[in-house]
């Protein structure tokens, strides 16, 4: 089972129940986990998703989807970031002083908008070290959570890793360590993370796909994919058929 | 790539990148250089300024952003205030943006002046919200745009426009929309050049100030 593979099918099941989900551009995991996740609910999920005319429901452009977040027509979001604090705080700013800046990222986006309008925003990352995962953002873009008061209906539910997957309490603001990936620890991930967090008592493997989820990956998800991500679908492609024969071998 | 020839004092946009090709190397060398004031923004802020804008009205609420760094270093322009109708509910206010021009390609233009955008809503109202507009255009519509009922949506009307000029392709080497594919063999040049000023130059003067014909 490659790194990878599991990162995806990890990210579809946190999106099981979701009725449509947003997913931004230049995101071909988070793309991939909402095919997978629409083949399995019977094409009950709807996706919205940059990069492709063919996922783009919308009357005018890009902008109305910032309307479409404010009034709650989605309910699944994923999202990166530079930096990602204890608080699900997200810095897609940089580092250093404004203005001049010691490291300078591309921008906020509409991440300040969405990421607190969209209910169970799943974070991911493909990188877990403690220059990712970091106490405290330089930057906050957009804020795990809010003061009272502030309307806030969005916000994180997970954060997943190469390394393992968090939930995320938005009443107290912390994330707990739910499950780590097949041959990780946690002192593996006390090491390489450097806020505190805490530690589900049934902390247990994150799951693995099992063979049907193989096959709808390779015989449905991948020719879907292949018009937005040509390249990573090859690369994946082998992947996927690398795991269903070693499944196919333990059977 | 303005800013990178030096026309650039000041900008403002939730993003400045090169998409796949990473970040934007002249633009970040001039922010780390203190050569242009960057305006820390974020996209649905600039798209409700801009919808004041072509209202005429001072400012716009808009969702979310509060508890972002992007309002604390907006402080001298942006407020947050209060609903007027719901007095538990602070909200941001951003003040209306009125570009002097806005610069735009359209697919289309008849010869009355008027351009067809289609569905592109962030042209619409960043036309609507500026003085005026100058326009590049794909290629000439014949007839009227406004005589077709299944135009007509997606019609920029003359009246907003100062100028345009027929030169297809002008997005080169960027894509543009559905009817150009980009340019992946120069963006990756571009790339690759902009991570130096000289590099920079040598591009411009082959690209821009040549006017090299591209297939």
């Amino acid at each position: 089972m490659s790194d990878r593979l599991l990162f995806i099918t990890t990210l579809t099941r946190l999106l099981e129940g979701r009725r449509h989900v947003f997913v931004g551009g230049g995101s071909a995991a988070a793309a991939t986990a909402s095919l997978l996740q629409r083949a399995l609910s019977g094409d009950r999920l709807q996706i919205t998703m940059l990069g492709d005319k063919r996922y783009l429901f919308l009357s005018n452009d890009y902008s109305e989807i910032f309307n479409c977040a404010a009034t709650g027509r989605y309910d699944a979001f994923f999202m990166g970031g530079g930096q990602i604090d204890g608080g699900g705080n997200v810095n897609l700013i940089g580092i250093g002083d404004h203005p001049t800046l010691k490291v300078r990222w591309p921008g906020s986006r509409g991440t300040p908008l969405i990421y607190m309008m969209i209910e169970n925003t799943i974070l991911f990352l493909e990188e877990h070290t403690r220059r990712v995962l970091v106490p405290r953002v330089d930057y906050i873009s957009a804020p795990g959570t809010s003061e009272p008061g502030v309307y806030h209906p969005g916000g994180p539910v997970a954060l997943v890793t190469p390394r393992c997957v968090f939930s995320f309490d938005r009443k107290r603001a912390r994330f707990t360590l739910e499950t780590l990936n097949p041959g990780h620890s946690l002192e593996e991930v006390n090491e390489h993370t450097g806020f505190d967090f805490d530690v589900a008592p049934n902390l247990g493997e994150t799951p693995g796909p099992g063979l049907p989820l193989l096959e709808l990956l390779r015989d449905r998800v991948l020719d879907e994919l292949s018009v937005i991500y040509p390249q990573y679908t090859e690369t994946l492609r082998n992947e996927v058929d690398a795991a269903i024969a070693a499944q196919r071998q333990a059977a | 790539m303005l800013i990178g020839a030096g026309c650039v004092a000041s900008i403002q946009a939730g993003v400045i990148s090169l998409g796949e090709y990473g970040a934007a190397p002249r633009y970040v060398a001039a922010q780390r250089e203190g050569r242009i004031k960057v305006k820390e923004s974020t996209c649905p802020a600039i798209e409700a300024a801009l919808t004041a804008g072509e209202r005429g009205i001072p400012f716009m609420p808009v969702r979310g952003i509060i508890g972002s760094d992007v309002v604390r270093l907006r402080s001298d322009e942006w407020k947050v205030g209060t609903n007027p109708f719901e007095p538990h509910d602070p909200i941001l206010f951003v003040p209306a943006i009125r570009p002097d021009v806005a610069l735009i390609h359209a697919p289309l233009a008849d010869r009355a002046g008027n351009l067809w955008i289609g569905r592109n809503g962030h042209t619409r109202v960043l036309t609507h919200a500026a003085a005026f507009t100058i326009a590049t255009f794909e290629n000439w519509y014949d007839g009227n745009l406004f005589d077709d009922e299944r135009m007509r949506a997606g019609v920029l009307p003359a009246q907003y426009v100062r100028a345009s000029v027929h030169v297809p392709h002008a997005t080169w080497p960027m894509r543009f929309g559905e009817i150009h594919a980009e340019d992946s063999a120069n963006l990756r040049r571009y790339a690759k050049a902009a991570a130096t000023q000289e590099g920079f130059d040598a591009y411009l003067q082959e690209f821009v100030f040549n006017e090299r014909k591209v297939a």
